[in-house]
């Protein structure tokens, strides 16, 4: 299980990161990072939700609520285009972080 | 013997008899209970824990214990309140504030209904030359102390009474249905202010007895358009200013809907499959 800090730490850059690939939905968005860390990163709904609705406050993602075809009504959220410029900065960051850690510990860095 | 036989077919409809909507509807109310979430982040609670259930069941597993599981990730409704609350507190005391406007313009709307009862005896004295006892009888009640008090009184117990027995759910969707956009909410509260304002005013001010002497009729219409639209100007300010303050603190998604629009389309097509 990953630490509940490295969790916070890292629900902005994975929320942006999920909403580029397409817009989705806080259920599914919960189980795309459960897949995603194979159960390592288990999110919770408390949790999710009011990083969402700041991330909305902030102008990164928009949220609409749409009819699924199922009938049932669920709110979307996409990532906005502010959102796209913030998800790069952050990315930057994070490889700069797992890099350093992979010189220490003599693993093969990634490009940035 | 026949107790013993018939005890375990009522275990068993007690077992299999759980209500998993009454089950939805109670978690529902324990989460509207909850001072920090608004009606919107209720409404997405809730679908998550639809979703939750619909992907329990497939599971195999019965109603009750769909239930109990789904319930139990989606979290303790106090938990979740205290969440959303310490991520935007000014949020709350704006839905807040919201409602507290809504309950006033109600209040104000609604003593001005009451008064409007009174116009019907005004335009029909206007119509009618003279006007008959039974009529007069009426208009005199109408206006003796505590007449058109006596409505607003009864119409206050009869609503009080509707609350209390949890009968709110029509006034709650068609507030709903109102406030999905600003428009559509000036649209509907504007005209309905005016109307209202105007038949309270019109059963207010005494215009029978200036109609009705012929003599005077001239001459007193002028004094009435003029009494009448001051009057209407005076009271139809404090309701319009509480409508456009409640259009400003509904939550418009106008904007974010325009950003979906720019950014998902390129994702659209890749998206709509994975969608169930």
């Amino acid at each position: 299980m990953i630490a509940k800090d490295l969790v916070a730490a890292s629900s902005k850059p994975l929320v942006l990161s999920i909403l580029a690939e397409g817009e989705s939905y806080g259920y599914q968005i919960i189980q795309k990072v459960r897949q995603l860390s194979g159960g390592q990163i288990e999110w919770s709904e408390g949790m999710l939700y009011p990083v969402l609705h700041r991330l909305e406050r902030e102008g990164l993602i928009g949220s609409e609520w749409k009819e699924a075809d199922t009938g049932r009504e669920r709110k979307y959220y996409a990532l906005a285009s502010k959102g796209r410029k913030i998800l790069n900065a952050e990315r930057q960051q994070w490889l700069t972080v797992h890099n350093s850690l992979c010189k220490l510990w003599k693993l093969k860095p990634v490009s940035i | 013997m026949a107790d013993g036989s018939q005890q375990p077919v009522q275990i068993m409809e007690t077992q299999t008899g759980f209500d998993l909507i009454a089950s939805i509807a109670k978690w529902r109310q324990e989460l509207t209970a909850q001072a920090g979430l608004t009606l919107d982040d209720r409404r997405e609670l809730e679908t998550h824990l639809q979703d939750s259930v619909a992907d329990l069941r497939h599971l195999g597993l019965n109603d009750e214990e769909v239930f109990w599981l789904a319930r139990r990730r989606v979290g303790v409704p106090q938990q979740l309140s205290e969440e959303f609350v310490k991520e935007n507190p000014a949020r709350v005391w704006r839905e807040r504030l919201l409602w507290i406007a809504l309950a006033l313009l109600g209040l104000q709307l609604w003593e001005a209904a009451c008064f409007s009862l009174g116009s019907p005896f005004v335009l029909v004295s206007w119509t009618m030359r003279s006007v008959p006892e039974w009529l007069a009888a009426l208009r005199d009640m109408w206006h003796a102390p505590f007449g058109n008090e006596f409505i607003y009184i009864v119409t206050a117990i009869w609503f009080a009474v509707q609350v209390r027995r949890g009968r709110m759910n029509r006034l709650i969707s068609s507030w709903e249905f109102l406030s999905q956009s600003r428009l559509r909410f000036l649209s509907a509260t504007i005209p309905l202010v005016l109307v209202v304002v105007a038949l309270e005013i019109i059963g207010r001010l005494p215009f029978w007895e200036f109609m009705l002497n012929p003599v005077h009729r001239d001459l007193l219409h002028s004094r009435y358009v003029a009494d009448f639209s001051y009057s209407f100007l005076l009271s139809v300010s404090s309701p319009l200013a509480l409508v456009f303050f409640i259009a400003w603190l509904i939550p418009e998604r106008r904007n974010t809907t325009e950003q979906l629009a720019e950014t998902g389309a390129s994702v659209r097509d890749r998206t709509s499959t994975v969608w169930h």
